[in-house]
């Protein structure tokens, strides 16, 4: 564990706050492409590495010095811009430093850093997000992620933070139900099978919408859905033609560009004479060209447009921010104590040893020069060299203890090794 | 007044008053109906978009007040005239009001047509209704206008 101690914490990314959805969704990371993303970056000089991608975020949760692990992060997000700002991807950036950057994920775990404060969706990925960066992770990045999950677990269940209905999904259903009234008796196709689409697509069953098809690249997941839900599975190009027909269609596939276009669907909207059709475009990259939604009677909503409606709902869970705000920095004390303590013993220990070879090595060469000493003498004078640094050492070993049981051990370690020239780790 | 006469007389009040108001009240669904429209179309999700009824549930009610209204106000004119031909010896109305009273009953007509005729939905049905419901408040001005004190139109 102590080769991971010399280097802090970081969190260097992007959020809703920080840039457009058009420059998120160039910055989304698939499952597929975590491990080489990482890799990158941890031949930069990064000894471990979390991505959390989602469509609010693109983080980088690293163990590196700044640079130039972070200059890595930051080009190999510039690449995916087609014009970069002058300052580069940075520019649309953050980044936060050990006891922060602790802080942040808790705060993005539990939900006080989402769009839709408090939404629980942000759990699973954070979850997801571990499990596929595990191998690359690293001992201290692999205990964040495992005590962040229990950060958002304990913000929801010992607050208030996670109550009512404030997702994009259902913030979805309150928009169709503002153009068709009762959505019961109403149909929708479900482009996509991932977790979104199913969680969106539930909310709308529940509502008492029929779903009719579920489409998808691959059939089996669609099969799945379908079936539990209701509807047929259908392959994508079969879906087009039922844009003339639907109530409601649900876009979230995981194709990287728009795949429901004008040339695709705007001949069949026509055959609707005028009958409105809602589109809820929960992906990111966006599922449906924006010239889709220039149809007259083509109501369009992306996630920006959905999370927007959510957010009014969350002003209930505005009061319960304080109380989350208490369990985040209670837990992000305990780590950082734990993390500051980290190296500690190891660190004590070879500290010691290394001031004991110089005492041994300065008591060998004063025996030689003494050698008229009696064994009885010299036996203590070799006592007196062993009181001595247990003197000299004593009150080092305790401040550092106490320094690692206050969290602020990180620091003094990296001072230790400096000031007796001991190596720092790899 | 003879019952009879009263009886007619009522219902062509009641009948009247009734196809206005529902034309008015198809007008209001029409006008909250485009705003809503504007809002949604525009993703604004402000007070509009809270307060106002959906869309749908707005042009429901265009077309169950159109719909209802017209028969109503039709038949409240025609029983004026069968009242001013049987009790009164004829009309005693301006020629100007018969003629504008035709105009704005073939505007509102339209308006019923398109919608169940030609199933017109929406942002036209919407358009439609509000030029119906327009053509009988530009009329009425006008008329009050031109000949102060007239206040028997429609």
């Amino acid at each position: 564990m102590t080769t991971h101690i010399g280097k802090g914490i970081k969190v260097i990314g992007v959020n809703h706050r920080t840039a457009p959805l058009e420059v998120r969704e160039r910055f989304a990371h698939g499952a597929h492409e975590v491990p080489a993303a990482l890799a990158r970056v941890i031949a930069a000089g990064a000894s471990g590495g979390v991505l959390l991608s989602t469509c609010n975020r693109t983080e980088f949760y690293l163990q590196a010095e700044d640079e130039p692990a972070l200059d890595a992060v930051w080009s190999l997000l510039g690449e995916r811009l087609p014009t970069a700002p002058t300052g580069g991807a940075r520019e649309y950036g953050y980044i936060a430093r050990d006891r922060e950057a602790v802080r942040h994920l808790y705060r993005v775990s539990s939900g006080l850093d989402s769009m839709i404060l408090g939404e629980s969706q942000i759990q699973g990925q954070v979850r997801e997000a571990w499990e596929a960066s595990r191998a690359q992770a690293g001992p201290v990045l692999h205990r964040l992620f495992q005590t962040a999950l229990h950060v958002g677990s304990r913000v929801r269940t010992e607050t208030g933070l996670g109550t009512g209905t404030a997702s994009a999904a259902s913030a979805g259903v309150a928009v169709a139900g503002k153009i068709f009234g009762d959505l019961a008796g109403r149909s929708a196709l479900i482009l996509g099978a991932g977790d979104m689409a199913e969680l969106a697509a539930t909310c709308l069953s529940n509502e008492g919408v029929k779903i009719t098809l579920v489409a998808n690249r691959t059939q089996e997941r669609a099969r799945a859905i379908a079936e539990r839900l209701g509807g047929h599975a259908v392959s994508l190009d079969e879906a087009w033609a039922h844009f003339a027909t639907t109530d409601i269609a649900l876009c979230s596939t995981a194709a990287p560009h728009a795949v429901v276009t004008w040339e695709r669907v705007g001949p069949v909207i026509a055959e609707r004479r005028g009958r409105p059709l809602c589109i809820l475009d929960l992906a990111v990259p966006r599922d449906v060209d924006p010239a889709v939604g220039q149809i007259e009677n083509v109501f369009l909503y992306d996630v920006d447009d959905l999370q927007t409606v959510a957010a009014q709902a969350t002003a209930r869970r505005r009061d319960e921010i304080p109380a989350a705000e208490r369990i985040v920095e209670e837990e992000t004390d305990l780590f950082w104590a734990w993390y500051g303590g980290l190296g500690v013993v190891p660190t004590i220990k070879e500290f010691r040893a290394r001031m004991d070879a110089v005492r041994v090595a300065e008591l060998d060469r004063a025996l030689q020069q003494l050698d008229h000493l009696s064994p009885e003498d010299r036996a203590r004078v070799e006592q007196f060299s062993q009181a001595l640094l247990n003197k000299f050492l004593h009150q080092p070993t305790v401040s550092l203890k106490e320094a690692a049981e206050e969290g602020h051990g990180y620091g003094l370690l990296e001072a230790l090794r400096r000031l007796f020239g001991m190596e720092p780790p790899a | 007044m003879t019952p009879g006469r009263n009886a007619w007389f009522v219902l062509h009040v009641v009948l009247s008053v009734l196809g206005v108001a529902l034309m008015a009240l198809a007008f209001i669904a029409a006008a909250l109906y485009l705003l809503q429209f504007r809002e949604l179309k525009a993703r604004r999700f402000g007070q509009i978009f809270q307060l106002f009824p959906p869309l749908e549930r707005l042009d429901q009610l265009n077309r169950f007040a159109l719909v209802a209204g017209f028969p109503a106000l039709t038949l409240g004119v025609l029983l004026a005239l069968g009242y001013g031909e049987r009790f009164s010896g004829g009309l005693h109305v301006a020629k100007a009001q018969i003629v504008w009273g035709i105009f704005t009953w073939v505007v509102l007509g339209w308006a019923v047509w398109v919608r169940v005729v030609w199933h017109w939905a929406g942002r036209r049905a919407a358009f439609a209704s509000i030029a119906g419901f327009s053509a009988v408040i530009l009329v009425y001005v006008a008329l009050k206008l031109a000949q102060p004190g007239v206040e028997r139109f429609l």
